[in-house]
C-alpha cells in the first residue's frame, strides 16, 4: 500500500512539475536588426506591482542574450516622462518612431506582462511568469514578436510537508518583496526561454538579423569578400 | 568514463564556460582607423548589484564594472590607447549626467533603485568626442537561466565618437567559474583584441 502511494506521489510530481514554452508570433522577412534597443516600461496586465521591474530586467537580459544592446536607465525614463509616458500601458498613444528619436536608439522593444503571480496553497505551489516582447525599428515598424511562459507546479501530498512548504514560501516571498527580488529567478527562466525560442527560430531573430546575414554570407563562410556591411564571424 | 565526466564538470565549475562570442563588423573601414577608445560606464540591466565604476570597498574586484574596466585595459591596452571609466564619468558629469556613487554593496541589496543612474547614447558619444577619443566602448550585462543554470550575458558595441554609428558589435554568454568570475568578459574582449579590423 505504502509502495503504491509513493509511486502515485512520484507519478504526480513528474507529471505536474515544470511546464514552460515559447513561441514566435511574427517575423518581418529579411529584417536588419537594430544595434541599440530602448526597452520601454512594460505594459503590466498582472496584479503585481513588482512585475515591471523584474520583467524588464529579465527581458533586457534576454535581448543581450540575443545580441542586441538594450537600454533602460533613469535618464530614458525621465525623457519618456517628459513626453507624457509614465506607464507601459500608454504605449499605443505614442508614435514609436517619435519615441525612438527622443531616446536616440535604432530600435524599440515593447514588453507586455501577461501573467506574473505565485499560487501558494502549501499542497500546490505554482509560480508563473508569462511575457511577450515586440521589437520595432526606429521607424516604428514591427520586426518580430515572441512570447514565453515559465511555470512550475509543486505538489505536496503530505499535510506536514505542505504546511512547511507554505510557510517557507510565504517567508521567502515576504523577503523577496522587501528586497525587490520577488519572482526574479522565474522571470530570468522565462527570459532563457525567449532566448532559446528566438535564436532557434528559422530565421534566427538574434542580432544582426537575416538581411545582414544574407548580405555577409560570403564573409561568414570564410571567403575573401567582406560583404557590403563589413563581415560576420561566428 | 564516469571519472572523465566528473573531471569535466569540476573543471567547468572552477574555470567557467563560455559560448564562443559572435562578432559583427558594421563598418570595417572606420573601425580600422580607431586608435583611441573611451570606455564608458557599464550598464547592468538587472540592477542586482553595484555597477559603479568608482566603487571601492568589500568585494570591489568582483563588481562587473570594475572587472570590465580592469580587463579592458589589460586586453585591449596593447591594441588601442584607452581612457578608463573614471575619466568617462568625469566627462559625462560635465555634460550634466547625474552620477550616483555607491557607498556600500549593501546599498544595492537594500534598494537596487537607489544606485540606478545612466546616460543616453548621445551623451556617451559626446563625452567620447570631448575626451578626444575616436570611438567609445559600451558594454551591458544581464542574467537569464539556461535550463537550471544561470548564464551571464554580455554585449559590447564600439561606436564612432564622431558619427555615433556602430563600428562593431559582439555578445557572449557563459557561466563564470568559482575562480574565474571574469571569464565571459575576457572572452569578449579577447575576441575584439584579436579580430577587430
Amino acid at each position: 500500500m505504502k509502495r503504491s502511494h509513493a509511486l502515485l506521489c512520484c507519478g504526480l510530481a513528474a507529471a505536474l512539475t515544470g511546464c514552460a514554452g515559447g513561441k514566435v508570433n511574427y517575423v518581418k522577412p529579411d529584417f536588419n536588426g537594430p544595434d541599440f534597443v530602448a526597452m520601454l516600461p512594460p505594459n503590466n496586465l498582472s496584479n503585481d506591482l513588482m512585475a515591471p521591474r523584474a520583467a524588464l530586467g529579465a527581458m533586457s537580459s534576454a535581448m543581450i542574450g540575443l545580441g542586441y544592446f538594450p537600454i533602460t536607465s533613469p535618464v530614458h525614463e525621465e525623457i519618456l516622462r517628459k513626453l507624457g509616458m509614465t506607464d507601459g500601458g500608454q504605449v499605443n498613444a505614442f508614435k514609436l518612431a517619435d519615441l525612438a528619436k527622443a531616446l536616440g536608439t535604432d530600435g524599440i522593444a515593447v514588453t507586455t506582462i501577461n501573467d506574473f503571480n505565485k499560487i501558494n496553497l502549501g499542497f500546490y505551489i505554482s509560480p508563473t511568469v508569462d511575457c511577450s516582447v515586440v521589437l520595432h525599428d526606429d521607424k516604428g515598424e514591427r520586426l518580430w514578436e515572441a512570447q514565453a511562459k515559465f511555470t512550475e507546479k509543486k505538489i505536496n501530498i503530505d499535510p506536514q510537508a505542505a504546511l512547511q512548504a507554505a510557510v517557507g514560501e510565504m517567508v521567502g516571498d515576504a523577503i523577496g518583496k522587501m528586497f525587490k527580488t520577488h519572482l526574479i529567478m522565474e522571470s530570468q527562466k522565462m527570459a532563457g526561454i525567449i532566448v532559446q525560442t528566438c535564436s532557434m527560430n528559422k530565421p534566427s531573430l538574434a542580432y544582426p538579423g537575416p538581411l545582414y546575414m544574407s548580405m555577409n554570407a560570403p564573409a561568414a563562410a570564410g571567403a575573401k569578400s567582406p560583404g557590403a556591411l563589413g563581415g560576420l564571424k561566428q | 568514463m564516469k571519472r572523465l565526466s566528473a573531471v569535466l564538470a569540476l573543471t567547468a565549475l572552477f574555470t567557467g564556460c563560455v559560448v564562443r562570442p559572435a562578432l559583427v563588423i558594421r563598418d570595417r573601414e572606420t573601425a580600422a582607423k580607431v586608435k583611441t577608445v573611451a570606455i564608458m560606464p557599464f550598464f547592468d540591466v538587472q540592477y542586482q548589484m553595484a555597477f559603479d565604476p568608482l566603487y571601492k570597498g568589500f568585494g570591489d574586484s568582483f563588481i562587473p564594472a570594475i572587472m570590465f574596466d580592469k580587463n579592458a585595459r589589460e586586453i585591449l591596452g596593447q591594441r588601442y590607447q584607452l581612457m578608463g571609466q573614471d575619466q568617462s564619468v568625469e566627462a559625462l558629469k560635465k555634460l550634466g549626467v547625474e552620477y550616483k556613487h555607491t557607498d556600500s554593496s549593501w546599498a544595492a541589496v537594500k534598494d537596487p533603485d537607489s544606485i540606478r543612474w545612466g546616460y543616453t547614447l548621445a551623451q556617451a558619444v559626446q563625452a567620447g568626442k570631448d575626451m578626444g577619443a575616436d570611438a567609445v566602448l559600451l558594454c551591458a550585462q544581464g542574467q537569464y537561466f539556461t535550463g537550471n543554470q544561470p548564464s551571464q550575458a554580455l554585449v559590447l558595441r564600439l561606436v564612432d565618437a564622431n558619427t555615433g554609428k556602430t563600428l562593431l558589435g559582439l555578445n557572449a554568454t557563459g557561466q563564470p567559474g568559482l575562480f574565474s568570475k571574469d571569464v565571459v568578459v575576457r572572452q569578449l574582449l579577447t575576441r575584439v583584441a584579436k579580430e577587430a579590423p
